[in-house]
């Protein structure tokens, strides 16, 4: 045992956690090893072997994950579990492998056609992936793309329930009033709009008592546009999702057509490796050709732009909620930083400035032969050619705004008498100071 | 012939071998402590905001007269140019005598969303480019510009011609009309306004996602059953680590900065247009005079080669030499071949101009 492994051995829970970790997988291994030989005969058999062993190994390796040792960089903990996530594609392609294997194996042997038969098992692969459709496709995502209102509101309630806590009831309250509304209930609505004044005062009694938010359009607009986003959201998603698993089928078509091409070239594939590297080349081949086309393009940036969009409405209702109750929300906060972005801004130009100036008078005293300015500044100046730069953009020409130098050499003299043609200026923002440099004539200031 | 001659015992054997290799892999990542990175001594000599410049200690006695300043890309952190010992362009180029300083922009905070482009090039570039002329007393140093840095280090000649004696573009996105990389493609049909409005700041992690969607076989699964091969070696594993490292150390992205660069550059194509516009000055490649080496990568995904190689065509400068260099848009910065070729090319061609 080396002097780190003793130390984590010693280390607490966490670090005994992993050492029987690694104890429990060696002896899941082994035991695997054991069962192994029921299955070399056929590949079938070790397919569902694989299945059966994969599962309790991930499950084991990423629960592991949780007593991993504190005093490792987390850089470490991540590519453990990228590591599995590798090992859980491989296995994964593994198993298909044998179940091509499996499907074409016992025919091959007396004279039937392969290519049929792995045509066939592909062809099933693709069934099984239509038909489990609604497992990849997301309960919101089905209903998105119904057009099922009821489903649609009675989710995005649970939605928002989650995300709001306490006001889920009124939001699934209006699930229902917007089904009955949707079958012709004139009051529903109403009751809809009324539960969500409810949910206000019982959470936040100040609510009716302020100007800006009531029981009106303005308090109900957000949840709408928020219904609207949420909508888009999903069906954008199964949009993606659905080009996804289309160039998913693309991508194992082309992977039987390379075993074909393969067989008829007489190459082999001896390995599950090899499979692996074949099957990855194959997929990202066909996803390649996908990513570059505009259509790509633009299924994936609805679905981004919906994603965000959605977002925003959520930022929008909880800024709403928290002025109520005189919190700061995400929308005042930005501004702050707004403000303290152009005060950061205002401040840098302002120090290039009295750096200028500076130097401007340290240049006159020493033309005039008189004493040196009282605070001479702390890092050199560039030579004359860079001074007269710094003339002609004095506001570029000073790092004034910057922490101490720890490095800095001794301070030289300015060599040019250069001035600044810089007059004081309001305070005003740089694009307001500075004229395009486009034109030649206009001396810059 | 069926080409899948995989015999299950074998295979067995294989998954077997593959598992006890990835249990003992996991064992010793979990033993591993610090993963160091950025060995080369240096010294802060400047800081505002977030942004550092860092002073590399010299290796030699009387080192170019001229220093180098590396602007690197806001994305990601830039100790890729010194991320370990035998892997270190920045090592390389001061053992060859070159002086070198490199702006680090640290990590973008939600007070440095309103962050322009001309906040970044015309404030922290020029604060660090003067500070380091007048330590040396000189009118203009070489810039060395990387990726997104390379742009803006284009962005900063045009406006600052005079402050740049030699500039280097590495892995530089120029023309950002080329379908070569599926970046230029994606950003389409992106509503950048949505985006900033919505997060802010961009995250790092969105980003990664969007690197990651580029080769999602390879860069997610493949490499990691890849490296199997190599986890009981400790040397190795490091090295891994550290890039890994790398790859997933992803600043947040400066909101403002963020919409003008896929706004202006990767939609509208402004930089060789001559419509892009920065602190409300147009940007004129034709006043990039100075000597460019503008090198790119043969088999870049992310900046394809047809991105950079176009710079030529609209600089002003008449001394521009084109280098490809066959790799990726990360192997420049760590292969071995890099360490061997890429410093001294870039060493030889300063000195000569200095």
């Amino acid at each position: 045992m080396t002097a780190e492994k003793q130390q984590r051995a010693t280390s607490g829970a966490a670090s005994g956690a992993a050492a029987d970790w690694v104890e429990q997988a060696q002896a899941m291994t082994r035991a695997w090893m054991t069962a192994q030989p029921l299955a070399e005969d056929t590949a079938a058999a070790a397919g569902t072997l694989i299945g059966d062993w994969m599962q309790q190994w991930q499950a084991l390796a990423r629960s592991s994950l949780r007593g991993w040792p504190a005093e490792s960089e987390d850089v470490s903990q991540e590519v453990a579990t990228r590591l599995l996530t590798g090992e859980h594609a491989f296995l994964n392609v593994a198993q298909t492998a044998f179940g091509m294997m499996s499907a074409a194996a016992p025919k091959i042997d007396v004279g039937d056609e392969w290519v049929e038969l792995l045509r066939q098992f592909l062809g099933q692969r693709r069934e099984d992936m239509l038909r489990g459709q609604s497992a990849w496709m997301s309960p919101e995502g089905v209903a998105a793309t119904t057009g099922d209102v009821t489903e649609l509101w009675r989710l995005y309630s649970l939605e928002l329930q989650r995300f709001f806590g306490p006001w889920g009831s009124a939001y699934q309250d209006a699930a229902v009033n917007f089904a009955e509304a949707g079958r012709g209930d004139p009051t529903a609505m109403h009751k809809t709009f009324a539960g969500f004044v409810d949910a206000y005062e019982v959470t936040f009694g100040r609510f009716l008592s302020a100007s800006a938010v009531g029981s009106t359009r303005e308090s109900t607009e957000p949840l709408l546009k928020g219904f609207d986003a949420w909508v888009e959201m999903n069906r954008a998603a199964v949009a993606f999702q659905t080009e996804l698993a289309n160039t998913d089928m693309h991508a194992v078509e082309a992977l039987m057509r390379r075993l074909v091409d393969m067989g008829e070239k007489g190459e082999h594939i001896t390995t599950l490796r090899e499979f692996f590297d074949l099957w990855v080349d194959n997929h990202e081949k066909a996803y390649n050709e996908l990513f570059g086309t505009d259509s790509f393009a633009t299924i994936q940036g609805r679905f981004v732009n919906a994603s965000l969009l959605y977002r925003g409405r959520q930022a929008e209702l909880l800024d709403e909620l928290m002025d109520t109750v005189g919190l700061p929300g995400r929308k005042e906060v930005d501004q702050i930083h707004r403000h303290v972005h152009d005060l950061r801004i205002e401040l840098r130009w302002m120090k290039r400035d009295m750096r200028a100036l500076r130097r401007e008078l340290e240049a006159t005293a020493a033309s005039a032969g008189g004493p040196p300015a009282e605070k001479p500044s702390a890092e050199p100046a560039p030579s004359a050619a860079g001074a007269t730069e710094a003339s002609a953009e004095p506001a570029k020409a000073a790092t004034s705004g910057a922490k101490p130098t720890p490095g800095a050499k001794p301070a030289k003299a300015a060599t040019s008498g250069a001035k600044s043609r810089r007059k004081a200026a309001p305070a005003t923002t740089r694009r307001q100071r500075r004229p395009p440099a486009t034109d030649p004539q206009t001396p810059r200031p | 012939m069926f080409p899948i001659q995989i015999k299950p015992d074998e295979a067995m054997r294989e998954l077997v071998e593959f598992n006890q290799k990835v249990i003992k892999g996991i064992d010793s990542i979990a033993d591993m402590r610090e993963i160091d990175v950025a060995h080369t001594p240096k010294e802060v000599v400047y800081q505002e905001d977030n942004c550092v410049l860092y002073h590399y200690e010299p290796k030699v006695d009387t080192p170019c007269a001229v220093p180098i300043v590396i602007v690197y890309a806001l994305v990601n952190r830039p100790y890729i140019v010194d991320l370990e010992r035998d892997r270190s362009i920045v090592q390389n180029l001061l053992n060859l005598g070159m002086d070198i300083y490199l702006i680090d922009w640290g990590y973008a905070d939600r007070g440095d969303m309103f962050l322009t482009m001309d906040d970044y090039i015309n404030g922290y570039v020029d604060n660090c480019v003067n500070a380091v002329r007048e330590r040396h007393g000189l009118d203009a140093v070489n810039v060395v510009g990387i990726c997104q840095g390379g742009t803006f280090s284009l962005c900063y000649a045009s406006m600052h011609p005079k402050k740049v004696k030699n500039l280097i573009t590495m892995v530089t996105p120029v023309d950002f009309s080329a379908r070569d990389s599926l970046l230029n493609v994606w950003v389409q049909g992106l509503d950048v306004d949505v985006m900033v409005d919505t997060l802010g700041n961009v995250p790092g992690d969105f980003m990664n996602g969007g690197f990651l969607m580029l080769k999602p076989f390879q860069l997610m699964a493949q490499k990691y059953v890849g490296i199997v091969s190599i986890l009981d070696q400790q040397q190795s594993m490091r090295s891994f680590l550290r890039m890994e490292k790398w790859i997933f150390d992803s600043p947040d992205q400066a909101g403002e900065t963020f919409r003008q660069f896929i706004k202006d550059l990767f939609q509208d194509n402004k930089l060789i247009k001559g419509e892009l516009e920065i602190g409300g000055e147009r940007i004129d490649l034709g006043r990039v005079t100075m000597p460019i080496l503008n090198i790119y990568a043969t088999e870049d995904h992310l900046v394809a080669p047809a991105s950079s190689m176009v710079l030529e065509r609209y600089v002003g400068s008449k001394d521009v030499t084109t280098l490809p260099f066959p790799g990726g848009h990360i192997g420049i910065y760590v292969s071995s071949r890099s360490q061997k070729v890429l410093a001294p090319a870039i060493a030889s061609w300063v000195k000569e101009r200095c």
